[in-house]
This record gives structure tokens, C-alpha cells and sequence, in this order.
């Protein structure tokens, strides 16, 4: 949960909003292929969901009002190239939900987003047909594979390799290049995430932690070059990972030191992947990396706070002032008796 | 009935094939399972040069005198591996040359693997010479029926091919044939043995709860 009003159900369907108005543009840009990778990404990860929550004992109640698969398979789905071919898809979404969810425990126990596993995993399979796309516009057959002459590198690709680009701004904007499909609408992304950080659905502390970090690496990178930085925060999935990956409700530390901490490390692994590895959609990358330190960051703060509040203990005294400790602490607490009642269910 | 501790020939069996198997169970020697055994024959080497090397560097071991203090009783046990190291070598690089080529550096990395530092002492020297041999034959067999298993699977979906000749599937996993995918197909098949172990377990007692030849009325 982000913060004390919000529910995860609420946040789950902001999540669903935005995603679904993505989707959309997605469609309109990509036509009827577009649509059928995003509705098979979707329907593949709900079922699989289905069919491992049936599978597995310990099957929890809350769980029959959990739209994270919902949410998983949008996110892939927008991730992947229009012209991904179907088994690719269908194996992205099995592995996010069967391997990157259910295996580690489930809705709530993820260590990394599954939709970045997911995609991730594919990348690695199928490298030649997920990291190439076609253009916004183009027809594309309906059949499971598209021919490679439809296909081009996407803008990110071709800047990292030249550090030029001849897509214009206004193209910029309106997400009007090659890449993945839902990942390049500039300003919907800016719009969603001012509309999600004021519904208090993602952290604005590591929004802008990851973003100003990791744009002021491409800033000094690109010698002060506004529109090389422009392409930098366009291209590569950067805006949509930061939103839907790196402030993802589940692996997002659960204290705001932490948050900030999470999302400079993002942000400067980010820079740094993309400007020395080379890596297309490194915030991926970058997020799987990150997401541990978010986990342990986290463990970290709480048993600091713990620590700070102990009766009689050297730091007791500065255990009231300080309004962040006294929120840790009820995560805490929040937390041991979240625990508890799992393992009085468990025992049951 | 046999208790499942009993020394039997069949619990021995039993435990090192399945319930105690080194790689599926135990998670021991993974490294060059992981990194290396991405094909069949690639783990067939694999299989080939730890058995030699565990088998005969755990039988010259065990005649090591147990009142010499235990860090030099492991340092000789190494010292051991990497004699029996040098004929094994020449034997294998004789027989499966490309494989024992392909496993580079986890080849002479086998002379202390987990098998011979650790459950040579915690296991199989404190049972009985007889007994010992067995557990021993069997704790090898399992790895190389787990690693071959293994391989062939990861083959398979990973390149499409068994032995290198294309089968032709449909689809090829090439994600599997790296590390981060060995990681994960090997944690697959040990979740898959437990699910197996699991279902023995509950058969076993369903069977001792409910004697043949009874009725519940």
C-alpha cells in the first residue's frame, strides 16, 4: 500500500486506467495486430494466474480480488513489439506470472516486477524478433510472424549507436516512432504519471529520484544537449518504466528515505546501462537490479526504526521527534501482524 | 514395514537417486551443471568426470585416519582429488575429448566439489565400509541421472536438437541454453522432484493408514 487512504484495489485500478488508455493508443497506432499482442499478453497472464492460484495450497483469500495479473499482462503487452510473434508473447506472460510471481510466493511476495522479468526473458530467447519493430501506421499481417522487411532498429537503437536522430520533436511527443508499442507516448506518459502521483498510486519521491538522477547522468553524458536528452527520456521504454516498472506497489520500499534511495539507484543504473552497455530498454535492466536494494533498503529502515524506538535503548531519545520514524514503525507493526495472521492461517 | 531410516538396500537406493539426490535436492556441484550442461553430451562429460573423480577420490579417502584434526583430514581429501585428478584426465581426454574440452575450467574445479569436502564427513564416513559404498554409488548415480536428465531437456528446448541433430521444434527456448536459463530449468526440475517426493510420501502413508485386505465400514 502507497500511502494510509489507499487500498491496493484503488491503486490497482488507477494502474488499469492509464494502462487501458495506452492500450488504446497502442491499437489506433498499431491496428488490429497491436490489439490481438495486448489482449493474448492479457488473457495469457489471467489464466495462467487462474490456473496457479489452483495449483497452489496455500491459496489466499484475498486473492479473489487481485487484478495484478490484469495489470502484468497490460504492462507486457504495451512492452512488446506489435509485430512480437504470438509464442513470444504467450511465454513472456507465462514466465512473469509462473516464474517471476507464483514461484517467489505469489501476489505480494515479489522480489521483481514480473512484467520486466517477463519481458526480459524473451528478450534474451527471441533477441531478433522482440528488438525490432515496425513503424506506427504500417500494416502488419495478422499472422503469427511478420516479415523483417516490415521491421527496422527503433529510435533508441539507432541514437545509441549515431547519438542522432532524425525523428522530429512533434513526432517525439505523440509517440509517432519505432520502438515498443505502448512505451513512447511522451506526453500521455507525463499526463499519467502527474494523474497517478496525485492519486497517490505511485511515489512522486521515486519518480523523481530515478528521473532527475538518471537525467542528470544523460545531461553531462550528452554535454548539455537538450535534445539528446530528450531522446534519452523518450526512447528505450524510459517514462513507462520508471511508471509501471520501477514504482511498482510491490517491490516499492515502503518508506519514503528508502523510496529515494531506490529510485537514485534505479535512475543512476539506468544512465549507466544505457550509456555503457549500450542496452536498449536498459530502465529493465536497471529495475531488476534495483529492486533487491529497494527490498533491502526497506528491511534496513524498519529495523532501524525498530531500533530507534526500543525503551531505554541509546537512540530512545530520538525515537519522538522525527515523524518518519514514527511512520516506519507502524509499517512495522503493520507488517508483524500481517505476518502473524499468515501464520495463523498457515497453521490452521 | 520399513521405516524410511532403515538401512536397506532399497532406502539407500531410494535416497540417492531421489530423496537425497545431490544436484536436485542438495543443490551440490551446480556450477558446472549450469554453466556447462546446456547439451547432452556436453553432460554426459559432465556425468563422466565427476563420477571417476568422486568415486575414486572418496574410496582412497575414507582409508584417511579420523584421529588427524579435521581441517588437515579435508586439505588431504583435496590433496586426494587432485591426484586421482591427473589419471582421470588422461583417461577422459582419451575418451570424450570435445566434452571434457567444452567443461575448461569446472573440469579440475571437481576435485573439491561438495560431495567429497562436505558429505564425505557429515555422511558417508561414518557408516559402515559395506554401507558406505552403496550410498556412495547411488549419490553418483543421482547426479549423473539428474545432470543427463538435464541436459537433454535443456538440448531440447534450448537448441532443438538431442546429440546435435535437429528434431525440429516448433519452438526454441534459446534463453535456456545460457546460465540464466539453467538456472531456472534446474530449479524447475528440483521443484517438480519434490512435488514427486511429496506425492510418494502421502501415497506411502495412505497405504500404511488403510492396511490391504480391510475395509473401512
Amino acid at each position: 500500500m502507497l500511502s494510509t487512504n489507499k487500498t491496493e484495489i484503488s491503486v490497482m485500478t488507477d494502474m488499469l486506467i492509464v494502462l487501458f488508455v495506452l492500450a488504446a493508443v497502442s491499437v489506433y497506432y498499431y491496428g488490429m495486430r497491436g490489439a490481438i499482442v495486448i489482449v493474448l499478453s492479457v488473457v495469457t497472464c489471467c489464466l495462467t494466474d487462474v490456473i496457479c492460484l489452483h495449483m497452489r495450497t496455500n491459496k489466499r483469500k484475498s486473492s479473489e480480488k487481485d487484478l495484478s495479473a490484469l495489470v502484468t499482462g497490460l504492462t507486457l503487452g504495451l512492452m512488446m513489439s506489435a509485430s512480437a510473434p504470438y509464442f513470444a508473447v504467450v511465454s513472456a506472460s507465462v514466465f512473469a506470472i509462473v516464474i517471476a510471481k507464483h514461484a517467489f510466493g505469489g501476489h505480494g511476495c515479489e522480489i521483481f516486477s514480473a512484467a520486466a522479468a517477463g519481458f526480459l526473458f524473451t528478450a534474451l530467447c527471441f533477441p531478433d524478433s522482440m528488438l525490432h519493430y515496425p513503424s506506427p501506421f504500417s500494416k502488419l499481417p495478422i499472422s503469427p510472424m511478420v516479415s523483417e522487411s516490415l521491421l527496422s532498429q527503433s529510435m533508441t537503437r539507432t541514437f545509441l549507436l549515431t547519438e542522432t536522430s532524425s525523428v522530429s520533436v512533434m513526432d517525439i511527443l505523440i509517440g509517432k516512432f519505432s520502438g515498443p508499442m505502448g512505451t513512447g507516448f511522451v506526453l500521455l506518459l507525463v499526463v499519467a504519471a502527474a494523474f497517478l502521483m496525485l492519486r497517490q498510486s505511485i511515489s512522486a519521491i521515486a519518480f523523481f529520484a530515478e528521473l532527475l538522477s538518471a537525467g542528470l547522468i544523460a545531461l553531462i553524458h550528452y554535454k548539455f544537449d537538450f535534445m539528446a536528452l530528450l531522446y534519452f527520456f523518450s526512447g528505450g521504454m524510459f517514462l513507462f518504466g520508471i511508471i509501471f516498472l520501477s514504482c511498482d506497489y510491490i517491490t516499492m520500499p515502503k518508506t519514503k528515505s528508502s523510496r529515494l534511495v531506490y529510485g537514485i539507484t534505479a535512475g543512476v543504473l539506468t544512465a549507466l546501462f544505457q550509456f555503457y552497455a549500450s542496452a536498449e530498454n536498459a530502465v529493465v535492466y536497471a529495475v531488476i537490479l534495483a529492486a533487491p536494494v529497494g527490498i533491502e533498503l526497506n528491511r534496513r529502515s524498519l529495523s532501524f526504526a525498530w531500533m530507534l524506538s526500543k525503551k531505554g535503548g541509546i537512540f530512545s531519545r530520538f525515537s519522538k521527534p522525527i515523524k518518519h520514524v514514527a511512520e516506519t514503525i507502524d509499517l512495522l507493526n503493520d507488517n508483524n501482524e500481517g505476518e502473524s495472521e499468515r501464520g495463523n492461517e498457515q497453521r490452521k | 514395514m520399513n521405516s524410511e531410516n532403515e538401512i536397506t538396500f532399497k532406502n539407500i537406493v531410494f535416497n540417492g537417486l531421489l530423496k537425497k539426490n545431490p544436484i536436485l535436492v542438495s543443490g551440490m556441484v551446480i556450477a558446472p551443471v549450469v554453466v556447462i550442461g546446456n547439451s547432452f553430451m556436453n553432460a554426459l562429460a559432465l556425468a563422466a568426470a565427476f563420477s571417476v573423480i568422486t568415486f575414486f577420490t572418496l574410496i582412497v579417502s575414507s582409508f584417511v585416519p579420523k584421529n588427524i584434526v579435521y581441517t588437515i583430514r579435508i586439505i588431504m581429501y583435496t590433496f586426494i582429488g587432485s591426484l586421482v585428478y591427473v589419471p582421470s584426465a588422461i583417461l577422459l581426454s582419451y575418451l570424450i575429448p570435445d566434452g571434457i574440452n567444452a567443461m575448461g575450467i569446472f573440469f579440475p574445479l571437481l576435485i573439491a566439489n561438495g560431495m567429497i569436502i562436505s558429505r564425505s564427513e557429515t555422511i558417508f564416513f561414518q557408516e559402515s565400509k559395506g554401507h558406505m559404498l552403496l550410498d556412495m554409488i547411488f549419490c553418483i548415480l543421482g547426479y549423473d541421472a539428474a545432470v543427463l536428465l538435464y541436459g537433454l531437456i535443456r538440448e531440447i528446448i534450448g537448441s532443438g536438437t538431442v546429440c546435435g541433430r535437429i528434431i525440429g521444434m516448433p519452438v526454441v527456448f534459446s534463453g535456456f541454453a545460457t546460465p540464466f536459463g539453467g538456472f531456472i530449468l534446474l530449479g524447475l526440475m528440483a521443484a517438480l522432484l519434490r512435488v514427486v517426493l511429496l506425492t510418494i510420501k502421502r501415497v506411502g502413508k495412505a497405504e500404511a493408514g488403510s492396511p490391504r485386505g480391510h475395509t473401512a465400514v
